[in-house]
């Protein structure tokens, strides 16, 4: 990570950070986070309907 | 004399740098204000939803709408918009005839595709992502009112990518890319995606109320249906209203900006492009969308108060409105607009009230309001417009054309398109038990079990009479 720059002259194309080399961390992350927020969701919700259950 | 032309040629090509960098300029924030104006259009469905919602599942039904959003975003960043370019010709993942489809085109697609993050050679895939990723958004949305207090939020959720991110994207990819079998070989057209896009959204939600049930007390045993009201029906209303506003940019987002490298080209006969294009190609101005949008809409609200006197179906009637003649916005004469509008409006209580007498139970009546009219509008074209160029080559001739048989076939796929996967994955998720809420939540409300805030934490009470 990071950049040695003077100034943005003669930049062209990607600009991104991590642009040609780390594209596939970050997507698998963000995929994973996707895929992790569904199941602590799911389990979240079933628990509730437990927890509802069980005060009656 | 030599000089004089040679400094003349050197202004001349200084003035078509700066025009060429202005029309860029031009089309990246057209398409990049289409984004807002659609964001408009969930803040809509948001206030739609929770006002139709009762008290004990406000909240829970606002999550839902919210996440619907959120997840679409990045799953359509991920595979939505390559499904887009790789899928027009079928499944065999080819190129078509313009060359601007298959696996190997939708390379620039792929979410590790240096055009899918800020790149100054490419000013123009963000923002088409960003117009179609809310396209993507809105049916999910559309779905998600029909399914409103008794569907648990993560099978809501899945249900919601497989619309967003793949259902309706493979039904554009087929009846509104160039390459798309549909247009190509039937001469599909749907400008204002009646079909591809509410239509699909429309019977996706049938497939999974089938699965979902109706809610606890909508049915009596023997089988007649019970009225079970929203808490804020003016929220309701202003919902639909902010639709609407939405729909401008939707339907603004449909429309080819010209002189771009990736534009359609219709000359003006001086070498440039003339007119703004449908995503056909053939040409067509915004003034079209001006007269046309609101003849509709108007229509709309006209045709469902003379069938209902009631607000609710009213301002549905407006959004039916649009849709009705959405497949032919480009090109309907207005009055013709307002009477399809009229008739869109004025069809859509006896629709609903059909479907509900079969017992499905559509909260906010989206299986009508989008997948019958949706289709309604999309054959009506056939019959209007029967005969019209229906794609446009760069020759200007026209390679297929509007027909009603054609029209038809684009319905019966999009009907499949979405109440296949909608009825599949819900069934799939019913057996895993990732439906439905429990009886227990559904009966005591959604928003006590699982929401940790409260919607109303004062209650709504009657306003004091102002002191005297």
């Amino acid at each position: 990570m990071g950049y040695d720059l003077e100034n943005w002259d003669g930049i062209e194309g990607p600009i991104y950070i991590g642009a040609g080399s780390a594209e596939m961390i970050w997507l698998i992350i963000a995929i994973v986070i996707c895929v992790v927020a569904c199941i602590s969701g799911s389990r979240h919700e079933l628990h509730a309907y437990r927890k509802l259950r069980d005060r009656k | 004399m030599e000089e004089q032309l040679a400094q003349l040629t050197a202004q001349v090509a200084a003035l078509e740098a700066k025009a060429n960098v202005t029309n860029t300029m031009f089309a990246e924030t057209y398409y990049y204000l289409t984004i807002p104006l659609m964001v408009i259009i969930h803040a809509g469905f948001l206030a739609y939803e929770m006002g139709a919602s009762r008290q004990k599942n406000v909240l829970a039904s606002g999550v839902k709408n919210i996440l619907a959003f959120a997840f679409m975003v990045p799953t359509f960043y991920f595979f939505g918009w390559w499904i887009y370019w790789g899928f027009p010709t079928g499944l065999s993942f080819s190129a078509g005839e313009w060359g601007i489809s298959g696996a190997e085109y939708a390379a620039f697609a792929l979410p590790w595709s240096e055009s899918m993050g800020p790149n100054l050679a490419d000013q123009s895939t963000g923002v088409f992502w960003g117009a179609f990723t809310l396209f993507a958004a809105t049916t999910a949305s559309i779905m998600s009112g029909a399914v409103i207090e008794r569907i648990q939020v993560v099978g809501f959720v899945v249900l919601a990518i497989v619309l967003g991110s793949f259902a309706w994207v493979v039904a554009a990819a087929w009846g509104w890319h160039a390459d798309g079998w549909l247009v190509t070989q039937w001469g599909v057209h749907d400008f204002g995606a009646a079909g591809l896009v509410h239509a699909v959204a429309g019977f996706f939600a049938l497939g999974v109320l089938i699965n979902l049930g109706p809610r606890i007390g909508k049915f009596n045993p023997d089988g007649t249906a019970n009225d079970i009201s929203g808490h804020n029906l003016p929220l309701t209303l202003v919902g639909l209203m902010l639709i609407i506003v939405g729909f401008w940019g939707f339907l603004m987002a449909c429309v080819i900006v010209p002189n771009e490298g990736w534009s359609w080209y219709i000359t003006d006969g001086a070498g440039a492009a003339g007119y703004a294009a449908t995503i056909y190609g053939t040409p067509m101005t915004l003034s079209a969308l001006a007269f046309n949008i609101l003849m509709g809409f108007a229509g709309g609200i006209i045709g469902a108060w003379w069938v209902t006197r009631d607000p609710f179906w009213m301002m549905s009637g407006g959004l039916a409105g649009i849709i009705a003649c959405a497949s032919g916005l480009d090109v309907y004469w207005p009055p013709l607009a307002f009477i399809m509008g009229t008739a869109g409006g004025a069809l859509l209580k006896p629709c609903a009230s059909w479907l509900e007498r079969r017992g499905i139970d559509d909260a906010v009546g989206a299986v009508t309001v989008h997948g019958t009219i949706g289709l309604f509008g999309l054959i009506m074209f056939g019959v209007w417009g029967s005969g019209l160029p229906a794609l446009q080559d760069a020759a200007g001739d026209g390679l297929a054309h509007v027909s009603i048989i054609g029209q038809l076939v684009g319905a019966v796929v999009f009907f499949l398109l979405g109440f296949v996967p909608g009825y599949v994955v819900s069934l799939i998720l019913n057996m895993l038990g990732l439906l439905r809420v429990s009886e227990d939540a559904e009966i005591a409300g959604l928003d006590l079990t699982k929401v940790p805030v409260q919607a109303y934490p004062e209650g709504i009470n009657i306003s004091p009479n102002p002191a005297e």
